[in-house]
């Protein structure tokens, strides 16, 4: 199995990674965003949220305590956190999906607290922290098309191919 | 008036009578933290469900207790954003229901507008405009108050809230849920100055905060020494703490400067932080800045506030549809 990384040397470049996905990510896609604390997610999202039209002058912050932010773009963009959910809980529950309708893309932190909803996802990022500033961003697919949507990212030729053991 | 304030913006259910925006008749809080500590977060359903089965017993007993009956409320407001959608829902429609069942106007308040009442909920309330400082869990926030219902922001969190924060760190040094008051308690044995974490100030004359870098800081010194966990903590505590609060202190101390006419109100949950107000009324006090800070009871979730905040509402006229709806997010 083939597993695509990326090492990022600051936050802006994470953020940068988050735009250039979110200007060519379709509607409708579950993005699962996974890592410790202070890994990147919520640069990511930030970038996606730009990436997808978000008006710069609306700050994306953190879903920790609301759970999900909704935000209006060319595409809607869902921002969620599953944070502080605690217990397994049925994914129609958490109001992910019911927050802007079919279209939205919908970028989920702390994924990995709801094994049912990693499962769901079409794209997982993963990010690992490397240094004070570095960190590694590990994309994977699930899918026909989120596998290609992979394939035509504009920064796919810098995704190092490694092997999982 | 007699407004009959409803709140369920979070983990809270929450109802409240206030007069003429100042005098509190009544003000019930339930708490749902006893409710999911067993499961170290919330779990939404559960959260949605007990602001069901507890918003009919919490009315009641806020009538009760104000020793009033139904019939002599004679508007309702309700809280409708921002917060968990699942959770809103419940209080508000509760209480259009209930305006819509006695014909009595019915308004909707904004959470943090609330917030930022709890300091007029007093027999002398500041005079205005001032600027207030808004800390809770999920908002942190700076705004200019040119009338009890008026704010103007001046600069928010641009990633996590301060409360977050605390929770957060709370979680990094393992003290559990909920986070900020067991970090409050654990930094007075500590030495602020001990570790020297990062001070987030962005643009200095700006009233934008950033809280995320400090969270990760923490992370990381931690990870680094290991060893030294145990007599450490409180010292990681109490700088940590301490980090927050200088950016916070100074930032709103400069707005008041600014924008308040050298008043300063706290408002929120993490308001209810002592080392906070101490720093914010050491700062003031060398500014020549007023500070009001309201009571720790109606610095957390409370209805108070959103009743106070609807009788400004309704006596300039303001009235919502039985159609209007929730929303999660700020702006």
């Amino acid at each position: 199995m083939m597993r695509p990384s990326i090492v990022t040397a600051c936050p802006a470049e994470t953020r940068e990674l988050g735009r250039a996905l979110g200007q060519v990510v379709p509607p409708g896609t579950l993005i699962a965003l996974v890592g410790g604390l202070g890994a990147g997610k919520t640069c990511f999202a930030k970038g996606l949220a730009e990436g997808l039209g978000v008006p710069p002058d609306v700050p994306v912050t953190s879903p920790t305590f609301t759970l999900v932010n909704v935000y209006p773009g060319r595409v809607p963009f869902v921002h969620a956190d599953l944070y502080r959910v605690a217990g397994e809980n049925d994914l129609e529950s958490l109001g992910l999906f019911d927050a802007a309708g079919e279209d939205a893309v919908i970028a989920v932190e702390w994924a990995d607290a709801q094994p049912a909803l990693l499962f769901e996802a079409g794209l997982t990022v993963r990010f690992e922290v490397l240094s004070e500033s570095r960190r590694a961003l590990f994309f994977s697919a699930s899918g026909q098309g989120p596998l290609d949507l992979l394939k035509r990212l504009p920064f796919s030729d810098s995704l190092r191919e490694e092997v999982i053991p | 008036m007699m407004v009959l304030g409803i709140e369920s913006s979070c983990d809270e259910t929450a109802a409240a009578i206030v007069l003429d925006g100042r005098k509190i008749l009544s003000s019930v809080v339930w708490s749902q933290t006893a409710l999911h500590r067993p499961y170290g977060g919330v779990v939404p359903e559960l959260a949605s469900r007990s602001h069901v089965e507890a918003v009919a017993p919490v009315l009641r007993e806020a009538l009760s207790q104000a020793g009033l009956a139904a019939r002599d409320v004679e508007a309702v407001a309700a809280t409708n954003g921002p917060g968990l959608v699942g959770s809103l829902l419940v209080g508000f429609s509760f209480g259009k229901a209930w305006a819509f069942a006695r014909n009595l106007p019915f308004v909707a308040v904004n959470h943090l507008v609330g917030h930022v009442n709890a300091v007029f909920l007093s027999d002398d309330p500041p005079p205005l405009p001032l600027a207030a400082l808004l800390v809770s869990g999920g908002h942190t926030a700076l705004y200019r108050v040119d009338s009890p219902i008026a704010l103007t922001l001046l600069g928010q969190t641009l990633d996590d809230a301060a409360g977050e924060a605390f929770d957060k760190a709370a979680k990094i040094l393992g003290l559990g849920y909920p986070g900020g008051i067991a970090i409050e308690r654990l930094a007075r044995e500590g030495d602020p100055r001990r570790i020297r974490f990062p001070r987030s100030w962005l643009d200095r004359d700006a009233f934008d905060f950033s809280f995320s870098g400090v969270k990760t800081a923490l992370l990381r010194h931690v990870q680094a020494h290991p060893e030294a966990a145990q007599d450490e903590l409180p010292h990681a505590a109490a700088s940590f703490q301490e980090a927050v609060v200088d950016v916070l202190a100074e930032k709103s101390v400069a707005a008041a400067r600014g924008y308040g006419q050298n008043r300063l109100a706290l408002a929120g949950g993490v308001a209810a932080n002592s080392r906070l107000r101490e720093k914010v009324t050491e700062l003031a006090a060398k500014a020549g800045v007023s500070v009001f800070i309201p009571p720790v009871s109606l610095c957390g979730d409370n209805a108070a506030m959103i009743a106070a905040a609807g009788f400004h509402h309704l006596s300039q006229g303001g009235r919502s549809p039985l159609a209007a709806d929730v929303f999660s997010r700020v702006g």
